[in-house]
């Protein structure tokens, strides 16, 4: 018997009664030819990336994020191999960790919402007022590892996060939704997606409120400072504090060849964690506010060979503050003069800024050269802080110390004047042109080399290549080898930064670069068991840190001073275990070496292992679990703190439309056996804050969706 | 003599529009209700339905709780002059409706040679130029199908298959068992290059089981595999065409209007408007570099990443 017909047959020997189950019933059959691209992912496992270039992909779709009891961006982010949510504690902003890439700014990782990146200038994070993002109107968020620079541009270094909002179509209808849970935690939206005329209109809207989880911390910097001088201002031990309110709006119209969409996501009544200055301050409050506009034409039938697109888009971001107490009343700082009063005050800063982006791109793709497929774009990008705004009770005296103002230790309005501004309005612009070429070399070999060069005002000039070679190396398994060079921008606050002998800024950085060689495999081990792995190595260079000032002054400077270099590898799975049941899971390890110390970077885990399980009990009903362990984290250089505890939890969700025909009702218990999970403290932190940061406890909701 | 003005206006008007909906086919369709995605398709069906030229039709979902007095009843009183059976409609809710009007079908592959409808199952006469089109040096095409199932498609198979100038190799099978030995068969004799693969909707190929070892020896071997199924393209099949509901309907109520006329005409017809999925990294292994004009004609190519 030839091994043909020995895997034919046993194909068929185990399935008995072969005919009766695999008559096609009409119905799945006409779903099935449908071509639905829900439908097509459903019978073939998960979907593929809509990525322009070959890379190390993960693609989480609207189903998956509702199965996994996820209700914002860094719950599912956490879910993805080689990526680590941690916390910094200011904001209590997220930080995603990849592949060992740790900073408190986190400004190495591009995020972008439908394409169009959420990078603000003056940090180069996503926002100092805003650390959720929504999901019930994401499509599917698509993950790309490694270098990304040759097609985005800047901050895609460590990898790049899209978020694709749902069209008219994913909508279809109206579907409202409440959901409440712990830490008075209520959120209430509705969304709608429909026709108006010719055009297709999706809508969202929703409102939401928390009281914020309160995980406790023992001390703080003013803790420190209460031990050093007899004080007891400290609001530590306390809460962190992480409650706030939520508008996020949605507009997509789109007609033809057109489309124009509209956001606005609002964080007013955001609280400050663990306070700006690592020093607790339940009062303070910020007013995030991120607005954008933009408008797209593509034509992917522009000429016979020609895809063509033009896109403009606008970006606004207002973080307004209410006075923040960086030290609380009570505390020694600020120093009174002489004669004056001080230590009741505390002391009080409010820092504040507004910034608009404009940005316009032209991209094309062309067909006309057998065997080669091109890819163009050139654009123009405005990023502009236009005000800024700051009051303060003190300045620094001698050594750096904080003194009061005036006598009264009364707040004063900064001015570009009196000198107390910490930055003053700031622009830049950037003219970018990129080419890639996707070259079929023979059959089952692609090669894919791209090139992207920026010219920025202020900084200059980078260009970055990427090289990808793709061989098909049998009908059930690829591999690719890529390189890739990536850049990140310096931010405002690195540059510009004045009167804050802390973090002076530095009008002379470079950019950030890394360069990056993976190897992945895809195998489709069985019909029903896919894999994949991906091994890695980058090197980091010219790493924009604040350091001690060279020149005997005292404080700190942003300097191009630091080179990280690290390796590892993502190993995954997804096997559809039974008709029911499908699991999946991820491990990931990686191991970065710090050169300046040459010492690990710490902070980032080195292994991270997330398993999943997917099981359909009944028709409409669906229990998803998932455990997720984070281990292996060690502390940076100097810091002679404990080992960080590894941690692991565990969620359940259970979620069903069968109670009534147009609702559905989820409940979700996540960190169910309520494990005390820490993020670690970092640089100055890490000495303020010297017990880490707490993760919620054991968290339920209840969530309701109606669909009118 | 304006009264007589207004009642002679309005008999012209009455007669225009009774000559109108006489003129029109009433087409009554039965489809099963289903969850949102499935009724979504049928929808999509009877609104092209709806768009075929003089026609009236009019949808009523059916469930297991219908009986077929309401549904004789509905039929009746619409004066229905042809019944479309849409999906999976139990036979006890359209036996009798076909003693008084014709009775054709839709939305499912009627695999029965008597089955009077539009087919799932896309044109051969298609299948085949598209292939000629991305292949033209396949010259032999193999297919398995169950003579009472698809003995319809393979006689329209047969025609195009000479029109084209290739050979057909339909293998007739009874069962799943003789499927299985039959592809043996096959994948021992193909020849690399120039021999295809037809994948039909006959249920008598399990295809569930048999698609990753055929996916395997057809890259192995350099066959090509063409497909019904666009779920086949997206696991690795070279192309398929499948139909494009709104038109199908649209063909549907051409022939529900023949049928009215003619009403002893037999058998399905496969679908002849089609959508098309391609798949680039099982061209590219068959050394096949498509023109932009070949991938527009395709309306989802697969893998969806840019390699």
């Amino acid at each position: 018997m030839s091994a043909v017909s020995r895997h034919l047959l046993s194909a068929l020997c185990i399935a008995p009664c072969v005919l009766a189950t695999h008559a096609r019933a009409d119905d799945q059959m006409l779903l099935m030819l449908s071509g639905d691209e829900q439908m097509v992912s459903l019978a073939t496992g998960s979907p593929q990336p809509v990525s322009k270039a070959p890379a190390v992909a993960t693609v989480i779709t609207a189903d998956d994020i509702k199965a996994s009891g996820a209700t914002e961006l860094s719950e599912v982010l956490e879910t993805v191999p080689g990526l680590h949510v941690s916390r910094s504690g200011n904001q209590f902003l997220p930080i995603y960790s990849i592949r060992g890439i740790f900073t408190r700014y986190n400004p190495e990782v591009l995020v972008m919402i439908n394409g169009i990146p959420i990078t603000n200038a003056f940090a180069g994070d996503r926002g100092r007022l805003n650390g959720t993002y929504p999901l019930e109107h994401v499509a599917r968020i698509e993950v790309i590892r490694g270098p990304g620079s040759a097609l985005y541009g800047a901050e895609a270094v460590s990898g790049v996060i899209n978020i694709i909002t749902k069209t008219a179509k994913e909508i279809d209808g109206t579907e409202t939704g409440l959901r409440a849970g712990s830490f008075q935690t209520y959120d209430g939206w509705i969304q709608h997606g429909g026709k108006w005329g010719e055009v297709d209109v999706a809508a969202y809207l929703r409102l939401g409120h928390t009281d914020g989880f309160g995980g406790t911390i023992a001390a703080d910097a003013q803790t420190r400072l209460d031990r050093n001088t007899g004080t007891h201002a400290s609001n530590a031990p306390g809460q962190i504090n992480t409650g706030y309110d939520a508008i996020d709006s949605r507009l997509d119209f789109s007609l033809d060849n057109w489309r124009l969409r509209a956001g606005y996501l609002g964080r007013p009544n955001a609280q400050t964690g663990t306070g700006v200055a690592d020093a607790l301050d339940p009062q303070a409050k910020g007013d995030g506010r991120y607005t954008n506009l933009d408008l797209t034409w593509h034509d992917a039938k522009f000429t016979e060979n020609w895809d063509v697109a033009v896109q403009a888009s606008y970006f606004d971001i207002a973080e307004p503050v209410t006075p923040v107490h960086l030290y609380p009343a009570g505390s020694s700082l600020p120093r009174a003069l002489p004669g004056g009063v001080g230590s009741s005050i505390g002391m009080i800063g409010q820092p504040q800024h507004w910034e608009r982006q404009h940005h316009l791109n032209l991209s094309a793709r062309y067909g006309g050269i057998a065997r080669h497929k091109l890819q163009f774009g050139a654009g123009y990008n405005l990023y502009d802080v236009y005000r800024v705004a700051a009051a303060k009770n003190y300045t620094n005296g001698a050594g750096n110390v904080p003194v009061c103002l005036n006598l009264s230790c009364s707040v004063v309005e900064a001015t570009p004047a009196n000198g107390l501004l910490f930055l003053t309005p700031h622009s830049r612009r950037s003219l970018y042109a990129y080419l890639q070429d996707e070259w079929f070399l023979a059959p089952d070999w692609y090669l894919t080399a791209g090139l992207r060069h920026d010219h920025y005002s202020d900084f200059g000039d980078t260009t970055n290549p990427r090289v990808a070679l793709v061989w098909d190396t049998a009908y059930n398994l690829t591999s690719k080898i890529m390189f890739g060079r990536a850049f990140r921008a310096p931010s405002f606050i690195e540059q510009y930064n004045i009167n804050n002998p802390a973090a002076l800024g530095n009008p002379d950085l470079e950019p950030e670069t890394v360069s990056t060689t993976e190897l992945a495999f895809a195998w489709h081990a069985r019909p029903d068991l896919k894999t994949g792995l991906s091994l890695f190595r980058y090197q980091m260079q010219d790493v924009i840190r604040f350091i001690a000032n060279a020149n005997g002054a005292a404080g700190n400077t942003a300097q191009n001073a630091g080179d990280q270099r690290g390796s590892g590898l993502e190993l995954e799975f997804s096997w559809d275990a039974l008709a029911q049941l499908r699991l999946s899971g991820n491990y990931a390890y990686q191991r970065s070496i710090d050169e300046t110390s040459n010492q690990d970077a710490g902070l980032a885990p080195h292994q991270h292992i997330y398993l999943r399980g997917d099981w359909r009990l009944a028709p409409g009903w669906l229990l998803s679990g998932q455990v997720n362990r984070v281990a292996d984290r060690r502390r940076q250089a100097g810091d002679d703190r404990p080992p960080i505890a590894d941690y692991t939890t565990t969620d359940l969700t259970l979620r069903t439309g069968q109670l009534h025909r147009d609702v559905e009702v989820a409940f979700s218990v996540r960190n169910i056996f309520d494990v005390d999970a820490r993020e670690p403290t970092a640089d100055s932190s890490a000495i303020y804050i010297p017990h880490d940061l707490p993760l919620p406890g054991r968290t339920l909701y209840a969530e309701l969706r109606i669909h009118l | 003599m304006q009264q007589y003005r207004r009642i002679t206006a309005f008999l012209v008007a009455w007669l225009l529009a009774s000559g109108t909906a006489l003129a029109e086919t009433r087409i009554g369709v039965l489809y099963p209700e289903s969850a949102p995605a499935l009724l979504q398709l049928y929808q999509a069906i009877i609104n092209g339905m709806s768009k075929a030229g003089e026609v009236q039709v009019q949808g009523r979902a059916v469930s297991e709780r219908t009986s077929p007095e309401e549904v004789i009843a509905w039929a009746q009183e619409r004066r229905n002059q042809v019944t479309v059976a849409l999906g999976d409609i139990p036979p006890a809710l359209t036996e009798r409706l076909a003693a008084d009007a014709p009775l054709i079908y839709g939305a499912s592959a009627l695999n029965d040679n008597a089955r009077p409808g539009v087919s799932l199952a896309a044109s051969p006469a298609q299948m085949f130029d598209r292939l000629r089109q991305i292949k033209p040096e396949v010259e032999r095409i193999f297919v398995l199908y169950r003579p009472q199932s698809s003995g319809w498609l393979i006689a329209a198979a047969r025609t195009a298959a000479r029109q084209q100038g290739l050979e057909l190799a339909a293998i007739a099978c009874e069962d799943a068992q003789q499927a299985g030995a039959a592809f043996t068969r096959v994948l021992q004799q193909a020849r690399p290059g120039t021999d295809a693969i037809w994948l039909t909707l006959d249920p008598v190929v399990p295809l569930n089981q048999l698609l990753p070892v055929l996916l395997r020896e057809s890259w192995d071997k350099h066959l090509v595999l063409i497909s019904n199924n666009p779920v086949d393209v997206a696991k690795g099949a070279l192309f398929a065409l499948y139909p494009d509901y709104p038109a199908m309907g649209r063909q549907l109520a051409e022939r529900a209007k023949r049928q009215a006329v003619r009403p002893t005409l037999s058998g399905p017809e496969a679908s002849e408007h089609l959508r098309g999925a391609f798949n680039t990294r099982t061209a590219s292994h068959l050394g096949i570099v498509p023109s932009e004009r070949v991938l527009r004609g395709f309306d989802r190519t697969f893998p969806e990443e840019q390699r």
